[in-house]
């Protein structure tokens, strides 16, 4: 038999049960992740700082289980070839018929090996379980605003003992700021207007509409029948241009435009 | 050979044997160990524990030439190896010829050999570890294979002459023999005791079939966690201060390894176990420790000692 197929196995044997401990390993972050996330909301933290141990974990876990992937440890998992497989391995630069009829049997017996026999299937309930929960936790904590204990509050006090605030108020709200900027007042040309009249048009386009003053629609009944009495059309006998009225208007206008044709003289 | 004929070979060894010595089924699988490791074994029990009896069958059902070697202190070294012999022709010319001691067998049994003296000890040591001897200025080589297995008597050590420790090295195996269980006394008085019949054994294994086990023995593979787990048991013994004067050489991390394949192969498996060398550890390493005073004075003996090695 040739060497190849035992090492090809071999080699196929421990890169699917790495992957399966490296797999384990980050569902075991997200855990540690989601539990500091959880005990940093209620702690009134930022979310972020639970990247550390997040990422503490995943490093120092999985540099562990990748170091406890070895022949020995699937060989526990896995009875039937306890202590073959390190045999078949180690003697992978030997060839007799003994060490053939071994690879062989090994050979045989990996056939039968299931990735279920190295995932701890209660561990992984656990793991998967602790995980909805502590997002449940989350969810509930993040949209009710729960916190239990201000840490940080409580370090900015412990940080500052001798004036401690007698009511938690918004500092930033109590801080006024002269300015002497003059433009806060407005365009300086205004302000010489004095008592005199000021005409302002507002832009409809920019106005803003305080929704809060706005009424409900009213309803109006209007009378239908106009009474005759109220409106009278009187037959004049001159039509609109003949009118004294116009004709006098007529003239107004053609003296301002005569006016202004001689230079205002 | 594959490992599986090797097996059933084997037991067909044991089920022949077995005819004939009822029970020391330990004592049985030690000896075939040192037989597939090629090397020899000191027996230690109490007289009347079928030592000589479970050699000579093994002996008979493997197809091995057999000598038997009654340790006294009188005997001489060429008592064991052979000496020349004055040979006269039909010519009347005087000539010297070699005549081959007990110790020209494949499979020899040195009983009681801690009562030989240290010189005639010596002569059978220098067989087992050259697997030659040399008479005058002759060396002769002795026939493959060649296994000494001797015995010796714990008890009445008054006109004996006790194995110096370097010269026991020389012994893979030291197998110590103990009483057999009472249904099996009740079954070896059954046989012994009604009948006066010889029970006839076939040859299960030939020679060359022995050889070809010693070397398909050599061939288990080990794990390295196997090999660094026997070594690390031998140098255990030599860090033990408290309780052993002298650890163990490293003769004995190859004895581990090597019984640990034989026993593997006696067990049909194709690879050595961590069980095979803790098995084997008692008889590789109780002849090769010596243990303090202070523990004789917790009265621990050698297999206790080696008991905490193993923890």
């Amino acid at each position: 038999m040739a060497r190849k197929p035992i090492q090809a196995a071999l080699d196929e044997l421990k890169g699917t049960v790495s992957t399966i401990a490296i797999t384990q390993s980050l569902l075991d972050a997200f855990v540690v992740f989601s539990i500091a996330l959880l005990i940093l909301i209620l702690s009134g933290f930022k979310w972020y700082w639970a990247l550390i141990p997040f990422g503490a974990y995943l490093i120092i876990h999985t540099f562990t289980t990748a170091r406890a992937v070895n022949l020995l440890n699937i060989e526990k998992r896995v009875p039937a070839l306890y202590e073959q497989l390190r045999t078949a391995n180690d003697s992978v630069n030997m060839d007799n018929e003994v060490v053939d009829a071994l690879r062989f049997d090994v050979l045989r017996a990996l056939r039968d090996v299931r990735n279920s026999y190295f995932i701890r299937f209660g561990k992984l309930t656990s793991r998967i379980m602790t995980l909805v929960l502590t997002s449940f936790l989350i969810i509930f904590a993040s949209s009710m605003n729960v916190v239990l204990v201000d840490v940080p509050a409580i370090v900015k006090i412990a940080s500052n003992p001798t004036r401690p605030p007698l009511y938690d108020i918004n500092n930033s709200l109590l801080i006024f700021n002269e300015s002497t900027d003059q433009g806060i007042y407005g365009e300086a040309s205004l302000a010489e207007l004095g008592y005199e009249e000021l005409n302002l048009q507002i832009n409809p386009v920019e106005a803003g509409i305080d929704i809060s003053q706005v009424s409900s629609p009213e309803e109006h009944n209007f009378q239908s029948y106009v009474p005759s009495g109220d409106i009278q059309a009187q037959q004049s006998g001159i039509n609109y241009e003949e009118s004294s009225v116009v004709k006098n208007n007529l003239k107004i206008v053609k003296n301002y435009f005569a006016g202004i044709a001689n230079g205002g003289k | 050979m594959h490992v599986e004929d090797a097996k059933k070979m084997i037991d067909g060894v044991f089920r022949e044997a077995g005819k004939v010595v009822i029970g020391q089924s330990e004592m049985m699988s030690q000896v075939m160990i040192a037989m597939l490791c090629n090397s020899h074994a000191l027996i230690e029990g109490y007289p009347g524990l079928a030592k000589t009896l479970a050699v000579k069958t093994l002996s008979q059902v493997t197809d091995l030439s057999f000598s038997r070697i009654q340790n006294t202190p009188d005997l001489m070294p060429s008592d064991i190896t052979g000496t020349y012999i004055i040979e006269e022709a039909s010519s009347g010319k005087r000539s010297f010829k070699f005549q081959p001691g007990p110790v020209f067998a494949n499979l020899v049994l040195a009983d009681e050999i801690n009562r030989a003296t240290p010189k005639t000890q010596s002569a059978i040591l220098e067989a087992m570890q050259e697997h030659q001897v040399t008479v005058g200025n002759q060396t002769y080589k002795l026939e493959e294979p060649f296994f000494v297995l001797a015995t010796q008597n714990p008890i009445e050590q008054e006109g004996t002459y006790p194995l110096p420790e370097a010269q026991s090295d020389r012994f893979l195996l030291k197998i110590n023999v103990g009483y057999p269980k009472p249904d099996e006394e009740l079954a070896i008085v059954d046989r012994f005791a009604e009948t006066l019949e010889q029970t006839g054994l076939r040859k299960m294994v030939k020679k060359n079939d022995l050889i070809a086990l010693q070397n398909l023995a050599r061939k288990v593979p080990v794990a390295n966690d196997i090999k660094k787990y026997a070594v690390e048991i031998v140098a255990r013994t030599r860090m033990k201060k408290d309780l052993l004067e002298y650890g163990a050489s490293p003769r004995a991390s190859i004895g581990l390894i090597l019984a640990g394949k034989a026993r593997a192969l006696l067990n049909g498996r194709k690879f050595v176990s961590k069980d095979d060398i803790q098995a084997v550890a008692f008889p590789i390493l109780r002849h090769r420790i010596i243990p303090t005073f202070e523990a004789e004075r917790q009265n621990l003996s050698t297999d206790d000692i080696i008991k905490q090695l193993l923890k």
